[in-house]
């Protein structure tokens, strides 16, 4: 995949993939992922639950469950993560890389104060004295806008709300000035008031630090609103990677569209029907062959059914947008396909018009 | 939901959620562990024992009139015609063995019914309907749970008279509160569960969603703990016919021989020693299968919720 | 306490159910009392969806169940039928349920996971209805309505996915043919693209079974597409309340502008606001307005005075559209 971007990309993966070993038989969770972040960029990867994108997230600082293997290369700023020596692991997530997570009630320890918590990194990683690493304590708390640090610091975290948890947890995170900075869904679980309020605190800090962040979300519209970059997960694989403004403008994959289709605008009326994605996600167990997605597909023809389509750019558009489609939405292939279907009233996998643009007609 | 990757990334390495398929049912563990089916055996193998060797007694192979007196072998060691050695007068101590079972299983078993029955219904019924029911039981579970449990049963045991109805009853007083708080406490969990509060929602009458909801689910935790309670309340019997509180002579006790054999320990350590063995392997049994029981219904809750 | 107002119900003959200056609070010891609803009311017309919208805390939740007695509110009234039911005895009240029925938030656990389907969409009528064929016919034409193939029905609801789980828990509501079903947050817990299916197919289950909805959620989208009209709630008040598409396009509540501005990704309002700060203690709410700790436009008569809810459009059109608020945004 050709990228134009500078080479001081912090994030480099290629050809990145996750297996699990389950009793039920061996689980590709990511196929063979690809994808850059430039300095100070922000990518979001968008997936329902079962794309992939919370165990591609975890790959970046390393976390594996036990029975998964990863194969692949992942560099962040430049270093292969699989050739750092040990010494050289030990300080180095966390430090050149972070990650925040969903629940700020999990991943913040219920019976250690704040001020330990956030000073407990700092001390493991860099070196510095206990009050040097109080005092940038109350100095992270206050980057993170939480009111009365000092008091805080003393405090437990159940006597905050959780939108101040997840502050404390973001100012953890960047205890150790990280230059990537991993958002696993981070404003899920929080009220959508104190999701703006997180995202933007979260915008600011990158600006400030110069930080690159990947932002893992479900939502289209946190991505749209926060991201430089999208990319749309399904099953495992990057099925779109574009601009924010080259996605929502010019999509290609029936995916994306089919996702943007099935959530309510509050643009638009009420009662303004939605058009649901028929089906199910694959049996990552059990992949089919050809195009995860043409079971579900508005576009899908045979040879859809039959081989894999690969990421691939326009032809002579922006290189920086690609998706693996045979038939993408908006190109003279993708329309021939859909009259066809059209005309035929079924597609190629059997799923009748009718379920699949029924709302829409 | 088939978020299986997601699961799988945060729960590492355990069996996926459940799969959408005709298969049906979760993956769980369904090999039971090797200590769990020997338990199994141990105690189906005494309860056939005991309860054949009240039937019928002398007739069985290996087991004599417990009472007989043999002069030949007094204080004796295991042999092959007595595999547990012989008492101070010669007497069988297999079949003493045997015979005393009876007792402890019986006391056992009863202690742990009424248990149930009355400290079941009392944990169900605080757990679910709450309010003044509730503080009302947790009332008397706390007090009655204050007092000391040995001395209670040595009280009742000595002012009533050492007839089984009194022990089984003493005994039931200690394990009446103790399983209306395990039963409470699973009762209110169940009891806040959706599909209860879906069948309220419905009309179905507050009994009956007793019954028919919430009394299945609180049933595994209930006799999980019920087969614990059986291995306490058999320890807590012999303890209590060591020192001469239980059922009178000439019944025989397994606490009853230890006694006998602990006076002259150096001469027949196998007196105290056989039955202690069979105690321990009996409580263990229960232990592990109670244990086990747990594990089987916290699995299927995982692999179902 | 100065109530929030009662100007916005309806006089009208098709009026369902009526709640008024409903109050909900949960004592949790040494005296202290969670206020977590504080003197609401609506009203529900045949054939209305409305939607309850509003934050962590705002009391949507407690309202919608309190509304059906579970548990009875502390005070206030909740009209059916011509009578008051928060003073029905509790078999009064049993006998009224199937009229109210509830979908809830987590489709796996609202189902008894020893049940088949088709025993837990009979369930309803197990109670209350004889065992007569034509009953059971019912039982099969609301699973294919839902959408759930009757050839299943003797699965269990493990073997089903999120999404046709809460199929079979709108079935089980039906199945008594209820006047108004409750819906707590029923799509929250599904993917994006079931949740399209779920709100269609409750719009189709609307209107072929002409029941009224209550839908609760914090997704403001989610409400707007489903909901005929619309109440904001936060901190155990009503805030505004207007159809929807009124509501959407001229929020005057300086808390609905923050909490359409907070939608991402979409421009909803034309400034860009934020409010900042905590919420209020539930223990001890504030005196005068509840959002006035965190409200841009805060003057001193707000942290006094409680502001009732007032009509804001022209009088004599449509179900009218109130704002509880002494300075609302009215551009």
């Amino acid at each position: 995949m050709t990228d134009d971007r500078s080479s001081t990309n912090m994030l480099e993966v290629d050809d990145l993939a996750v297996e699990f070993d389950t009793p039920a038989g061996k689980l590709r969770a990511v196929d063979r992922v690809s994808l850059r972040v430039a300095e100070r960029e922000t990518l979001a990867i968008v997936g329902e639950s079962g794309s992939g994108k919370s165990v591609l997230s975890r790959t970046f600082i390393d976390l594996l469950a036990g029975n998964g293997t990863r194969t692949g290369t992942i560099k962040i700023g430049g270093r292969d993560i699989d050739q750092l020596s040990k010494p050289e692991r030990k300080h180095f997530f966390g430090v050149e890389v972070a990650m925040i997570f969903q629940d700020p009630m999990t991943s913040l320890n219920p019976v250690k104060r704040i001020g330990a918590q956030l000073t407990e990194a700092m001390r493991y990683h860099l070196d510095v004295s206990r009050a040097e690493s109080d005092e940038r304590a109350i100095s992270l708390l206050e980057q993170v806008h939480i009111p009365s640090p000092k008091q805080r610091m003393k405090q437990y975290p159940h006597e905050l709300s959780g939108g101040m948890r997840q502050r404390v947890v973001i100012a953890m995170a960047l205890a150790c000035e990280p230059r990537l900075l991993i958002a696993d869904e981070p404003t899920t679980a929080l009220d959508v008031t104190v999701q703006k309020t997180i995202l933007d605190l979260l915008d600011e800090l990158r600006r400030e630090r110069k930080m690159s962040m990947v932002l893992i979300t479900h939502d289209l519209g946190v991505a749209r609103g926060r991201a430089d970059r999208i990319g749309v997960m399904y099953a495992g694989r990057i099925q779109e990677m574009a601009t924010a403004d080259q996605l929502f403008a010019d999509m290609r994959h029936p995916y994306t569209r089919a996702l943007l289709e099935s959530i309510p605008d509050p643009s638009k009326p009420s009662h303004t029907r939605l058009q649901p994605i028929p089906g199910r996600p694959p049996n990552l167990l059990d992949s089919p062959a050809g195009c995860p997605f043409a079971a579900r597909c508005r576009n899908a023809q045979a040879d859809c059914l039959s081989s894999e389509p690969a990421l691939s750019d326009d032809e002579g558009g922006a290189p920086s947008h690609v998706y693996a489609c045979f038939h993408p939405v908006g190109t003279p292939a993708g329309e021939a396909a859909l009259a066809a279907n059209r005309a035929a009233g079924e597609t190629a996998a059997g799923l009748p018009m009718a379920e699949v643009e029924g709302e829409l007609v | 939901m088939t978020n299986v990757a997601d699961q799988i990334a945060a729960r590492s390495g355990e069996a996926p959620a459940a799969q959408e398929d005709a298969a049906g049912g979760p993956k769980s563990q369904r090999k039971s562990p090797l200590i769990f089916k020997l338990s199994v055996i141990w105690l189906v193998f005494l309860v056939v024992v005991t309860v054949l060797g009240k039937i019928f007694g002398e007739s069985l192979p290996l087991l004599v009139d417990p009472n007989e007196r043999n002069a030949d072998k007094i204080a004796a060691g295991p042999s092959w015609s007595n595999l547990m050695g012989n008492a101070t007068f010669g007497q069988d101590i297999l079949s003493q063995v045997v015979e005393g079972a009876w007792i402890s299983l019986f006391v056992g078993l009863s202690v742990t019914l009424v248990g149930i029955l009355v400290g079941g219904a009392m944990g169900l019924i605080a757990g679910y309907y709450r309010g003044k029911i509730d503080a009302m039981v947790r009332l008397v579970i706390n007090v009655t749970l204050s007092i000391p449990a040995l001395l209670l049963v040595i009280f009742i045991v000595t002012i009533r008279g050492q007839e089984l109805f009194w022990v089984i009853a003493a005994l039931s007083l200690l394990a009446i509160p103790a399983i209306a708080r395990i039963v409470r406490a699973s009762a209110l969990q169940v009891a806040d569960r959706e599909y209860v509060k879906a069948a309220e929602v419905l009309g179905v009458k507050k009994s009956v969603i007793l019954f028919r909801e919430v009394l299945p689910n609180v049933l595994p935790s209930m006799l999980s703990f019920a087969f614990l309670t059986t291995g306490i309340v058999i320890v807590v019997e012999g303890t209590l016919s060591f020192l001469g509180l239980s059922v009178k002579p000439p019944t025989i006790t397994w606490g009853k021989i230890i006694a006998e054999g602990q006076i002259k320990i150096d001469e027949t350590p196998h007196m105290v020693i056989m039955p202690s063995l069979v105690i321990f392997l009996t409580v263990l049994s229960l232990n592990f299968v109670g244990d086990q029981l747990l594990k089987r219904y916290d699995i299927k809750e995982a692999g179902i919720g | 306490m100065a109530g929030s107002g009662t100007a916005h119900l309806r006089e009208r003959d098709d009026v369902l159910v009526r709640v008024e200056h409903m109050v909900v609070e949960f004592p949790i010891g040494r005296g202290q009392k969670v206020h977590a609803v504080s003197d609401v009311s609506f009203d529900l017309v045949e054939g209305e969806t409305l939607g309850i919208v509003g934050e962590s805390g705002c009391g949507k939740s407690t309202t919608a169940k309190a509304t059906i007695q579970l548990p009875r509110p502390t005070d206030g009234s909740v009209w059916f039928k011509g009578q008051d039911i928060t003073k029905f005895s509790a078999e009064q009240l049993r006998r009224v349920r199937p009229e109210f029925q509830m979908i809830f938030q987590d489709p796996i656990s609202s189902l008894n996971p020893r049940r088949t389907v088709r025993e837990i969409i009979a369930e309803g009528l197990k109670v209350w209805g004889d065992n007569e064929t034509w009953q059971l016919d019912r039982i099969e034409e609301l699973m294919e309505a839902v959408g759930i193939d009757p050839r299943y029905g003797d699965r269990k609801p493990h073997q089903f996915s999120g999404g046709q789980c809460q199929r079979i828990s709108i079935a089980r509501a039906l199945v008594l043919d209820p006047k108004v079903i409750i819906c707590d947050e029923p799509v929250s817990a599904l993917d994006v693209s079931v949740q399209a299916q779920i709100l269609n197919l409750l719009e189709d289950m609307k209107a072929r079974y002409r029941v009224s909805l209550m839908f609760i959620s914090h997704d403001l989208s989610v409400v707007k597409n489903i909901s005929d009209r619309v109440m904001v709630m936060y901190m155990g008040k009503t805030c505004e309340i207007a159809e929807s598409d009124e509501l959407f396009s001229r929020p005057t509540h300086h808390y609905t502008r923050a909490l359409m501005a907070a939608i991402p990704g979409v421009q909803t309002v034309s400034a860009d606001i934020s409010i900042e700060g905590e919420l209020p203690s539930a223990l001890n709410p504030p005196a005068g307005c509840r959002f006035a700790s965190r409200c841009p436009a805060a003057t001193a008569t707000c942290r006094t005075e409680e502001p009732e809810l007032r009509r804001i459009d022209t009088e004599g059109e449509g179900n009218g559209h109130f704002v509880a608020c002494h300075f609302p945004a009215l551009d």
